[in-house]
């Protein structure tokens, strides 16, 4: 157990750290459900129209789809970043912090 | 205000002088340099089908299947198939000898099973491992064929009794004699054992063995041969080919029973729409070979489902073949030509050298395709439009798929429109994963602004409080939905769908450069 909770600090958590930025264990289970759950979706709607074996559809719809979840997180951070860095938006923040003072 | 107002008329009147030099100067000019005119180019070639039977792929709930008995294969014929386009072929047939069981072909039996056929590589390679290295999920069928004509002094009736009550074992032989060919095959070939089916084409039964012995004899006679062959009846792949149906006296057809009994034990049916045997057919009904060619063939479909052949059983086999009239002058009537009634397509170009008329099919009536030569003589012959027509309302009708008679034999090459029609009918062109792949992603991305509002509250206000970050917002997300729908071909993924995409892109340029020339031209005024 003990040798399990090492690996897990000091591997597993880091590696997936620095693979993907700000993502948590907890977060990463979600993502990898909805792929698994939405795959299904992809596979059923996409398996018809390619002519793929119908294992690649699965895979290729799980990756696209857990992909997807953590991009939606990564652009939602990107927007709020870009507009909150704004020269105006930031002079105004400033504005509203001194006269709090 | 009144200066605004001044500027404002000014700027569209600048525009409109720039328009209209671009009109006057004309569109084409626009595009006639460069990579503009090739990106162009691009764009109008987009298009939702392919002239090349290559791009198809098959629906998967229909069969269609390349038939080159031995008497019809020629050296390298099958290399011209289609196989994107094939699910079976049938390659090579037993020749049955109904007096003892077995093959009268084994010669070529021995040749089919050998090593002996060269790729165009250069390879030793045998024809059957030939067809699994060009579609290895096709299915392979071995025939077993027998047209009576055996000889030897005895009547056709009493030689196929004798085969019907098993006379001196003679189906024990021929179903040995199988087993142990497809056996080999399978094993010598790496052949998956549910992939090797088999047809059997036993025609020419004469027409006074429908007693309910000889009925109930037939009937035990597949029964035998389906649970010897193919044991385990899921997956097998056993078929019979029926004669045409205006045939006289037929066996099959005399009397409802046999074909109600025997059907279900049978995976297929493969109905001949044709016959080499024309004086087999009365005159009247030869005459649907030459007019209203697809309504008989629908009475026909018709006709067999009522004899118990369901039409998701059905398969309807095309032969490459013409059929050479003469004009009676007697009678007035177009008569067959009794030397050489039926000429294959390989044949067909040595009659077109006579001068001729061609008349095309008229889909209306369904007839056939003429050739009209100048002594009054007309050749008929299924061109690839009428069999686009034939194939597409045959599909209507339910059925399960086509046959292709001969079609290496009569050299109906690759690239040729008869390919074309079988997969404008039966196939579709198979999208590519990755669109769905990226499309996914655009999706998720198109999510991703959305998501931006209902997270952050600092986005929230700062649109709300800015209203000049709504319009770049709004046309990121609405370029990513387009991407999404396009991608996913919700939004067609041809010119059209491009065009849109690229006016939604222009758009949104304009509109903010509008944007950031009007504030400025105001900050102008105000000053």
């Amino acid at each position: 157990m003990g040798l399990f909770r090492r690996l897990y600090n000091k591997v597993i958590i880091p590696v997936i750290a620095f693979l993907l930025p700000g993502i948590t264990l907890r977060k990463l289970f979600i993502a990898m459900g909805l792929g698994l759950l939405m795959s299904i979706f992809f596979y059923l709607m996409v398996f018809p129209r390619v002519n793929n074996k119908g294992w690649v559809v699965f895979i290729v719809g799980f990756g696209a789809v857990f992909l997807g979840v953590l991009f939606t997180r990564t652009i939602a951070n990107l927007i709020n970043n870009i507009l909150c860095n704004r020269k105006e938006v930031l002079i105004a923040a400033s504005k509203t912090t001194k006269s709090n003072k | 205000m009144k200066y605004r107002e001044l500027y404002i008329l000014l700027l569209v009147c600048c525009m409109s002088l720039v328009t209209e030099t671009i009109f006057s100067q004309g569109l084409g000019s626009l595009f006639n340099r460069g990579n503009t005119k090739k990106g162009a180019k691009g764009l109008s070639k987009m298009k939702d089908g392919s002239d090349d039977p290559a791009d198809y792929i098959l629906r998967p709930q229909y069969k269609v299947i390349a038939d080159e008995p031995l008497w019809l294969l020629k050296k390298n014929s099958y290399e011209n198939f289609y196989y994107n386009l094939l699910t079976g072929s049938i390659i090579g047939n037993y020749d049955l000898n109904l007096l003892t069981g077995k093959p009268r072909n084994k010669e070529e039996i021995d040749w089919i099973s050998s090593r002996q056929e060269a790729s165009k590589s250069g390879d030793s390679v045998n024809i059957y491992q030939f067809l699994i290295q060009q579609n290895r999920d096709i299915d392979l069928y071995f025939q077993v064929s027998s047209y009576g004509d055996v000889g030897g002094g005895f009547s056709n009736q009493a030689i196929y009794y004798g085969f019907l009550t098993n006379n001196h074992n003679v189906q024990d032989t021929l179903i040995d004699r199988i087993r142990i060919l497809r056996r080999d095959i399978v094993k010598k070939y790496k052949i998956k054992e549910g992939q090797f089916g088999l047809i059997l084409d036993i025609q020419n039964i004469p027409g006074q063995l429908t007693s309910p012995d000889d009925v109930q004899n037939f009937k035990t006679f597949i029964e035998k041969l389906k649970k010897q062959l193919f044991p385990g009846s899921e997956g097998a792949k056993l078929g019979i080919k029926l004669p045409i149906i205006h045939e006289e006296n037929n066996f099959y057809y005399v009397g409802n029973e046999l074909l109600k009994r025997i059907i279900p034990l049978f995976d297929l049916v493969i109905y001949k729409n044709y016959s080499r045997d024309l004086e087999e057919i009365n005159d009247e009904q030869l005459q649907w070979f030459v007019k209203g060619n697809y309504n008989f063939l629908k009475l026909d479909v018709d006709s067999l489902q009522k004899l118990g052949i369901p039409p998701s059983k059905l398969i309807v086999e095309f032969a490459y073949l013409g059929l050479n009239l003469k004009r009676d002058s007697t009678i007035d009537k177009l008569v067959f030509d009794q030397l050489n009634p039926i000429v294959s397509y390989d044949n067909m170009n040595k009659l077109a050298d006579r001068p001729f008329v061609k008349e095309s099919a008229n889909e209306t009536d369904s007839s056939m395709t003429k050739f009209k030569f100048k002594n009054g003589n007309e050749f008929h012959y299924d061109d690839e439009h009428i069999r686009l027509f034939k194939y597409d309302r045959l599909k209507s009708l339910g059925i399960l798929g086509i046959s292709l008679h001969g079609i290496g034999y009569n050299n109906i090459e690759k690239g040729t429109k008869y390919w074309k029609a079988i997969a404008d009918v039966f196939g579709r062109i198979p999208d590519k994963l990755i669109w769905y792949f990226f499309g996914t992603l655009l999706g998720f991305l198109s999510f991703g602004f959305p998501y931006t509002v209902i997270k952050f509250w600092q986005a929230r206000n700062i649109i709300a409080k800015y209203k000049k970050y709504l319009l770049p917002i709004l046309g990121g997300w609405i370029l990513a939905t387009f991407g999404f729908l396009f991608c996913l071909n919700i939004i067609p993924r041809n010119t059209v769908g491009v065009y849109i995409g690229l006016g939604i892109l222009g758009l949104l340029i304009i509109m903010i450069l509008a944007r950031i020339y009007l504030s400025r031209l105001i900050r102008l005024f105000r000053k």
